[in-house]
């Protein structure tokens, strides 16, 4: 008997619930546990060192009451949850961690690790400011060789050009894969819906085995598609629908108010762009056994186009790109509370979507639920805005 | 500085044929500019310029960043030939990005850290790029002995501020803290870094030989954190009119940029720019140890009795940084006082009652 798709998704967005149990069990059995926070994480790094990896990016309001005692009041819930967690050891996978890698992603991130790293045995990566190759791929270099270093001494292991080959080459099949789950969104009806692209991209950082999560991911797509040829997709066909892209950082705490509404309103989110969105999945590492694997894994991740870095080009033209791809009617952009880079870049992103002559919404939140109502009620007037233009356009046809 | 003041500056600049450069932040190499034939105007707080930032940024900012963007985006530098748009705190570098005068900027980039071994050659390199920038942009060749000469007038400069803090660590000090922020503003309206170590150094003299107004028993209060110059006047009161005195400023204006030394007898001056430059003990920088150990000479040096943190709002790096200065003030048994505040007159009532009870308590 086949599994249906409503099981394969609840077994992903169980995964983040379950997933403490597998850590002790990977813990249990002699593995070592390395925490992380960001897209910037060369993740083949940590693989070839034979670490597993787990998001410790903050998501619930609870530990902020805590992390506060410590950290200022008008800060980022994200960043006050992921310490709050550490300080109070309510986080089964900070407690857990072996290691935890950071990065210099933003001023309040870099500063709390400086924090963080008096309860946890860190590594933090500094990343370049600027993201021009000529001016910054130097030092880029030597920063993820020093980290490759400081992990072989820390853990006690080698960092082989044969592992860092194969770690580049799965990675690379995975972010292939992962692409393909947004690309579900560019059909009209979408074959996915928003709400469960997203439990299984974050599921899928809560199972371990690879091989085994590459293969239900596959039965997923395979599924969805199927689904869809035959007429059995998530979404009714409606040539009025407002598809939308969810544009922003650290949506893991607020998804509940924001993407979750949006399609109960009848909008469809059809693709992720910024932190972990669709972009980082589409540019892979160059293959090429026969140059440096840590320059190939630099070339990659110097193109994250986080708010972070300055002058930030890239994530126009992708945000660009994306629009037309997905035939987005409207992007919203989620920053949380006091992000200075998404917050500000966003005036960017909406000028960017003015050239494209879609609407731009922009939702500061944080992880609370005080906000719950007032978000329904913008994103509803967004959705009608959407909806009356797109009927009054494909009336006219 | 007033507006007016400023852009009277940048006309007085191109009357003499010299291209004009504005920078915010102490990480931005004026030697380098200098050398170019180009007019350095390091830009604090200006008063008189409409504030514009509402059309472009989010309103939970930092008031400094807030106004960066007042300055760029409206017509207070309009007439400068350059903006260098150093990538040190997220706020101000994304909002450079917001700025419609594009090409008016040039992106500098400032390092996250002091603690890698290829800080200084990034400096260095970071160096390199803008002098091929100036070059190109207005002809003329940095030279060696052009650089050797402009690091000679910055380091006379710096020593001048340096040395117009220090008649506060007499006791009683020289003068109120006040007197001496208030030079340096004035000061600052001179165009070349010889001017203003000339003007710096009068001052000194005529503080020293007026004899203290300043009452022996006044507190002494060290001030540190963010640029202080837009809140001065609020912080500054609310501490001297309540019986303290500001005996020293640690930020960014006073000893923070001016403790920094360009060796000019160094072989390779580039080198020696990028030493300098890397000294700077900034909180963007992860660790920023090297605030702390300022901060030990300082408390000696000028007698501290109580330490007042400033910080803007959402200023991470410098509220973040808070809970390790609170720690090490209570290491050293130092008072200790943390202020968030904004450019507005809004929380002055607040700010006065906290920092005279803080006071009192000394």
């Amino acid at each position: 008997m086949s599994i249906s798709l409503p099981e394969h998704f609840e077994e992903f967005a169980d995964a983040c619930r379950k997933g403490f149990l597998a850590v002790k069990e990977l813990k249990e059995s002699g593995q070592t546990i390395c925490g992380t926070f960001c897209q910037y994480t060369p993740t083949e790094i940590l693989r070839a060192a034979g670490l597993y990896e787990v998001g410790l990016c903050g998501k619930s309001a609870a530990p902020i009451k805590t992390a506060e005692t410590r950290l200022p009041a008008n800060l980022c819930p994200l960043i006050k949850a992921s310490y709050g967690h550490a300080l109070e050891d309510s986080c089964p996978y900070a407690y857990f961690s072996d290691i935890v890698v950071g990065e210099t992603t933003c001023d309040g991130k870099k500063k709390m690790y400086e924090l963080l790293g008096e309860l946890k045995p860190m590594q933090v990566i500094h990343l370049p400011n600027v993201p021009d190759p000529e001016r910054s791929m130097e030092m880029w270099v030597t920063e993820l060789r020093e980290f490759a270093r400081g992990l072989e001494e820390k853990l006690g292991v080698e960092i082989t050009e044969e592992k860092l080959n194969e770690a580049i080459e799965w990675s690379n099949k995975e972010r292939r894969q992962a692409a393909r789950i947004y690309e579900l969104g560019r059909y009209d009806p979408p074959a996915i819906t928003g709400t469960r692209m997203r439990d299984v991209m974050e599921g899928e950082q809560y199972i371990f085995n690879r091989k085994v999560k590459y293969e239900k991911m596959d039965a997923i797509l395979n599924q969805c598609e199927a689904d869809w040829h035959a007429g059995k997709g998530p979404f009714k066909p409606d040539p009025n629908r407002p598809r939308i892209i969810i544009s922003g950082a650290g949506l893991g705490g607020s998804a509940g108010k924001t993407v979750k509404v949006l399609e109960e309103l009848g909008g469809a989110v059809v693709c992720y762009e910024g932190c972990s969105g669709i972009v980082s999945r589409r540019r892979l590492i160059d293959e090429d056994r026969s140059r440096d694997p840590i320059v190939r894994i630099a070339e990659k991740y110097i193109e994250v186009p986080c708010a972070v870095v300055s002058p930030n080009h890239k994530r126009m033209d992708q945000v660009e790109a994306t629009i037309k791809e997905w035939k987005a009617d409207g992007v919203v952009s989620v920053t949380l509370h006091s992000c200075n880079p998404f917050a500000i870049e966003t005036e960017n992103i909406r000028r960017v979507c003015e050239k494209c002559g879609v609407p731009l919404l922009h939702i500061e939140t944080d992880f609370g639920t005080e906000d719950q109502g007032q978000i329904r009620t913008r994103l509803e007037a967004y959705l009608e805005m959407i909806r009356a233009q797109k009927e009054a356009h494909n009336g006219k046809k | 500085m007033e507006k007016s003041k400023l852009k009277q500056m940048i006309r007085d600049c191109h009357a003499q044929n010299r291209p004009v450069a504005v920078s915010f932040c102490s990480h931005v190499p004026q030697e380098i500019l200098e050398a170019a034939g180009v007019c350095s105007l390091r830009v604090l707080h200006t008063d008189g310029v409409e504030d514009i930032a509402g059309q472009a940024l989010p309103s939970n900012l930092c008031p400094l960043v807030k106004e960066c963007y007042s300055l760029c985006q409206g017509d207070a530098l309009e007439e400068a030939d350059l903006i260098i748009a150093e990538t040190s705190c997220d706020g101000k570098k994304k909002m450079y990005e917001l700025l419609t005068r594009q090409e008016q900027l040039y992106y500098y980039q400032v390092p996250q850290g002091e603690d890698r071994s290829y800080v200084n050659p990034l400096i260095r390199s970071e160096c390199g790029w803008l002098i091929r920038m100036l070059q190109k942009r207005f002809g003329g060749e940095v030279t060696e002995e052009k650089l050797r000469t402009a690091a000679e007038a910055l380091n006379r400069e710096r020593q001048s501020v340096m040395d117009l803090m220090a008649i506060q660590q007499q006791i009683p000090p020289a003068a109120w803290g006040s007197e001496i922020l208030e030079a340096l503003e004035k000061n600052r309206h001179h165009l070349n870094p010889a001017d203003r170590a000339k003007a710096n150094e009068n001052t000194r003299e005529i503080l020293l030989s007026r004899g203290t107004l300043v009452p022996k028993s006044a507190c002494r209060i060290l001030v540190t954190g963010c640029p202080a110059s837009a809140v001065y006047r609020k912080l500054v009161g609310a501490v001297e009119e309540n019986g303290g005195f500001v005996v020293c400023f640690e930020n960014c204006e006073v000893v923070k940029s001016n403790r920094r030394h360009v060796d000019t007898s160094a072989a390779d001056i580039i080198g020696a720019i990028a030493d300098c430059y890397q000294d700077t003990a900034c909180a963007i920088m992860a660790p920023n140890q090297l605030r702390f150990q300022i901060l030990e000479q300082l408390i000696e040096a000028y007698h501290v009795d109580g330490i007042i943190d400033l910080a803007f709002q959402t200023c991470h790096a410098y509220t973040v940084e808070r809970d390790k200065m609170r720690r090490f003030c209570a290491e050293k048994d130092m008072p200790y006082l943390a202020i968030e505040t904004g450019f507005t007159d809004a929380d002055l009532g607040q700010i006065i009652t906290r920092v005279s009870a803080f006071i009192e308590m000394l």
